[in-house]
């Protein structure tokens, strides 16, 4: 029963996660307008026939700058949870493996990150290597890594005593073909699941360090951005804030409902 | 009065042609294909046969916990104080599984988990159907730790599986499948890794709870010696058919299916030496059965001396049970012939 | 010239400390080999009984140099197997096999049959994917798996079917030696008898060496030129099969062969009015004495305070070693009152 919830869960995010994904993509066709065409006498149009979701106080044409926050946002924080992963799963994998001093230095290396809010010590690394794009994506993917390198050294630990290790060895495996050959792969299922769950948090973050003023910079846009921006005219253009927030949580919520509907498919019995 | 006659008449256990089947990406295994038995109270039955022949299907599907798919049971029912247990609900099932009845997997490495301490998988099996304390459910398990025959049980308390011998970790097993009391206890192959003396110390604590509780028991094993020894009715499988069934006695004087006759020969043949004696032919690929007799392929008995039109028989018609002896039903078309 | 040898090994497994939940300090700390020394001869067979949780497979993954050694020695061809470099390690992998006790375990429960046993070939680059195919084919039909099994997932085949891969993988290599930890366990007795022929076979033909570990004493009786009976950690009796088996010196062996379930229902045993006494735990013996001194029918005086040390059955002279044929062919047993 859990299995077909599960599926239903993983199809909706799915889909839900590509769609947006190609909205961005396709973004330049679909948008009405260019998103960065001023045009004063529109200024602050609500949401009409011409301008689906209004425009802006320059009268910029609103639904082609959510497409282009669109691109942005999601390039970051799928950038971001490529650097998580790629750190989380080789220091996990190591500290599992290999244990000893390695695996206290990993722990402890987690701890550190894990000891401030997430969100703060991404402020404090992007505002340090200065504002822009990539040091968005930087700093999120170096907030990032812990949870994933805390499930993956888990799961690496609980491998090592399985005997099968000790099986490849005795066929004249070392460790690297070990790690690549019979490690990794029965870690995939977790370290999906996290992978998932972890892109919504990338989301979340990039839109906040956007709002802030440390992602990109105008007259780029992105989600974070344009909801600070819209915050000033809130009473008055309340739509300047509500598509795009909208826009966050559906892209937040699509790979939550991704990452727990992965997590009942896989989880019951990882070797189906 | 009649319902109660009727029911202290009815068996604990009733298998009625009970079929399974797996579903790969390249096409169907039948693993269990009809297959029937019966187990009362107390009773002791011993499944013995070829390997892969279906008796872990067997012992799974009637714990119902074969994963489905790529497992389906196809057919038949299996009868358990006279309710049909596959037609329970997943939650019924789980108030059976453990009390009604129990089982000690073939494997220790898929069946205990690996980072859980030993103690507290046996506290979780003590404590599925019984509230008690943590104190209680704790002292609990070390009584069934050394009840199974797990020498200091306190002292193995915190280990992890894989920090414990293959025979240790039988006998963890065997403690989790008796702590809360089943009235049927399945037992795939229990005592391989057990040497005879710790053999021995289960077989005995067994046969105590046979007599002492009515425990029913389902044993599945490759030791004829084991067969001998623990079991009241022999069945043996081949192909996922049972081709022989008999009283324990009626069997090791003497097996009818070629089958059997075969395993009772390669049994008794292994304290000689030179070449072990094994049953002529290769473990038959489970699609290549013919729609007859399983066995016809690597059967000597089909050919010798009979017609050719018997012979034929044999691989083209499903043989049809005979009674050789008192409770000894053997299914092959010579049976009456030779016996 | 011995191939392997085991010189005064022993293995502490040390106190755990685990990040595991549930772990407590301290739990796991357990002498599992205590002083053992033996050889195994190029193309010898020998094999280890024993109480099940005495230290044989332990002995085995020494042997393999899985695990290191608390204090002692394995040797192989001379080369002390903890000592290797890489390279040295990769050559005696090759020549060093092992099936292993669980198949479930032993087993990459996301690789394919197939490709388990082409593992090994890959590994020591043995010819190109097509003829490494056609290898893996021989062995699985060699150990009675057909090629459709072989395209299975471990956990879609039957326990008697993953304990044959493991012995197909095991055999790839074409080892010198090779450890059998319960290689026939859970095979029924045709496909036994079929595999103790093949590698009764391998054997001959090829001097393959063998270190069985088995619980079955048919199994022992029919492959192995010497026993060794294992107790509590140590060796406590050794010698050629055919004496260790018939006229068994130690009290643990004899009790071992008479436990033996005869496969006659005649022979059955009355079942018992109580529930079996709690086990002993033979590792809290006596500290100085016989392990065994708790549960020997002939414990008396010096067995509960002198460790009887391993040597020639007294008595045994009756058949003199043949010349240079070294310790190996001596019935030795560790017993202060042997009888036979
Ligand atoms: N998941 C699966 N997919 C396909 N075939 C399967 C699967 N599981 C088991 N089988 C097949 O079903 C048959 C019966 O398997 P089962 O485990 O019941 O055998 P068994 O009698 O217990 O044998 P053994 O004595 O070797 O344990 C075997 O041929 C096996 O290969
Ligand atoms: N990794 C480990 N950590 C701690 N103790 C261990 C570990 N592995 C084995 N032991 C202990 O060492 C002892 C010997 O174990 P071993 O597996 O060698 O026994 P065995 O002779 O193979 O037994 P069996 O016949 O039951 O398989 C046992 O008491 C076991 O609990
Ligand atoms: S029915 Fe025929 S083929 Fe089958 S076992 Fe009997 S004689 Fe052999
Ligand atoms: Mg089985
Ligand atoms: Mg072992």
């Amino acid at each position: 029963m859990a299995r077909a919830g599960g599926w239903a869960m993983v199809a909706a995010g799915a889909s839900l996660l590509l769609f947006l994904t190609a909205a961005a993509l396709a973004g330049p066709w679909l948008a009405p307008s260019h998103p960065d065409e001023i045009s004063l006498e529109e200024s602050l149009l609500p949401p009409g026939p011409g301008h689906p979701f209004g425009t802006d106080y320059y009268g910029r044409d609103l639904l082609s700058r959510v497409l282009a926050g669109a691109r942005v946002s999601l390039a970051i924080s799928f950038s971001a949870q490529l650097v998580a992963l790629v750190i989380g799963v080789s220091l996990g994998a190591a500290a599992g493996y290999f244990g000893g001093w390695v695996d206290w230095l990993v722990c402890r290396l987690v701890d550190i990150v894990m000891a401030f809010p997430d969100l703060l010590l991404a402020i404090g690394i992007a505002a340090s290597l200065g504002p822009g794009p990539s040091s968005v994506l930087l700093a999120l993917g170096l907030v990032g890594w812990p949870g994933l390198c805390r499930v993956v050294r888990g799961e690496v630990m609980a491998l090592r005593e399985r005997e099968f290790i000790d099986a490849a060895r005795v066929a004249g495996a070392g460790d690297w073909w070990v790690i690549r050959r019979h490690v990794l792969p029965n870690v995939a299922g977790p370290v999906i699941i996290a992978t998932s769950l972890g892109l919504g948090s990338r989301i979340l973050q990039e839109a906040s360090l956007s709002f802030l003023g440390l992602g990109v910079q105008p007259p780029t846009a992105s989600w974070g951005s344009m909801v600070h921006l819209g915050l000033r005219w809130l009473s008055r253009a309340p739509w300047l804030v509500v598509f795009p927030g909208l826009a966050v949580a559906l892209a937040v919520l699509a790979s939550n409902l991704l990452g727990d509907g992965l997590r009942d498919v896989l989880d019951p019995r990882l070797s189906d | 009065m009649a319902r109660a006659r009727r029911r202290s008449r009815a068996p604990l256990l009733r298998v009625v042609d009970l079929r399974v089947e797996f579903r790969t990406a390249r096409g169907r295994v039948q693993a269990v294909d009809g297959v029937s038995f019966s187990l009362d109270r107390g009773e002791a039955l011993a499944v013995v046969g070829e390997s892969g022949s279906g008796k872990s299907a067997t012992a799974l599907s009637l714990m119902r916990l074969l994963p489905e798919p790529p497992a389906r049971v196809t057919g038949g029912r299996v009868l358990l104080r006279g309710r049909d247990i596959l037609d329970l609900t997943e939650e019924d099932m789980r108030r059976v599984r453990g009390r009604e009845m129990a089982m000690v997997f073939q494997e220790p490495a898929g069946a205990l988990n690996p980072v859980m301490t030993v103690g507290r998988q046996v506290m979780e099996a003590v404590t599925a159907h019984r509230a008690v304390t943590r104190r209680e459910a704790r002292r609990l398990a070390l009584l069934a730790l050394a009840e199974a025959g797990v020498p200091s049980p306190a002292a193995r308390f915190g280990h992890f599986p894989h920090q414990l011998s293959g025979g240790m970790k039988q006998r963890v097993m065997m403690a989790m499948a008796l702590a809360s009391g089943p009235a049927l206890l399945i037992a795939d192959e229990p005592t391989t890794a057990l040497d005879v003396t710790a053999q021995r110390r289960v077989l005995d604590l067994l046969a105590y709870l046979r007599r002492r509780h009515g425990l029913a028991l389902l044993l599945i094993t490759h030791d004829l010696g084991v067969v001998a020894q623990v079991a009241d009715r022999v069945a043996v499988l081949y192909a996922g058919r049972i081709v022989e069934t008999a009283p324990v006695r009626s069997f090791f004087r003497g097996p009818v299916h070629p089958y059997a006759r075969g395993l009772l020969d390669a049994a008794r043949m292994a304290t000689e030496a030179g070449e072990l004696k094994a049953v002529p032919g290769g473990v038959p690929d489970p699609r290549g059965l013919p729609p007859g007799c399983r066995f016809a392929p690597r059967c000597r008995l089909r050919l010798a001396g009979g017609s050719a039109a018997g012979a034929r028989r044999c691989l083209e018609r499903l043989p049809a049970p005979v009674e050789v002896g008192p409770g000894h039903v053997v299914w092959c078309w010579r049976a009456g012939v030779v016996s | 010239m011995s191939l392997m040898s085991f010189e005064n090994v022993v293995k502490v497994y040390p106190a755990l400390r685990s990040a595991l939940p549930g772990a407590r300090r301290g739990a796991g700390r357990r002498l599992a080999v205590d002083d053992v020394t033996f050889s195994v001869g190029r193309g010898e067979s020998y094999a280890l009984v024993g109480e099940s949780g005495c230290g044989k497979t332990t002995l085995a993954r020494l042997g393999l140099a899985l695990i290191r050694p608390t204090s002692g020695r394995v040797r192989f061809a001379g080369a002390d197997v903890h000592r290797m470099r890489a390279r040295e390690l990769f050559a005696f992998r090759r020549r060093v096999q092992m099936v292993f006790q669980d198949p479930v375990g032993a087993l990459d429960p996301r690789q394919r049959v197939w490709s388990a046993v082409e593992e090994p070939l890959i590994l020591h680059g043995k010819g190109p994917p097509r003829r490494r195919l056609e290898q893996v084919a021989r062995l699985l039909e060699v150990v009675g798996l057909s090629a459709e099994e072989g395209r299975r997932l471990p956990h879609q085949l039957s326990g008697g079917q993953r304990q044959r891969v493991v012995i197909a993988r095991a055999l790839a290599l074409d080892p010198d030696l090779l450890f059998l930890d319960e290689p026939v366990s859970s095979l029924d007795v045709s496909v036994r008898a079929q595999i103790l022929n093949l590698l009764c076979r391998i054997r001959r033909e090829r001097g393959l060496g063998l270190v069985i570990i088995s619980h079955d004493l048919g199994v022992v009786r029919h492959v192995a030129d010497r026993v060794g009976v294992m107790h509590a950690g140590r060796l406590v009796e050794e010698g050629p099969a055919g004496g260790v088996l018939a006229s068994p010196a130690h009290p643990y062996t004899q009790a071992l062969l008479e436990a033996v379930p005869v496969p006659d229902p005649g022979a059955r045993r009355p079942p018992p009015a109580q529930p079996p006494p709690e086990p002993v735990d033979p590792a809290r013996g006596p500290s100085r004495g016989c392990l065994y001194a708790p549960l020997c029918p002939r414990a008396q005086g010096r067995c509960f305070s002198r460790r009887p040390p391993l040597r020639p059955l007294p008595g045994a002279a009756g058949t003199p070693p043949p010349p240079g044929a070294g310790p190996g062919r001596l019935h030795l047993v560790a017993c202060h009152h042997p009888e036979r």
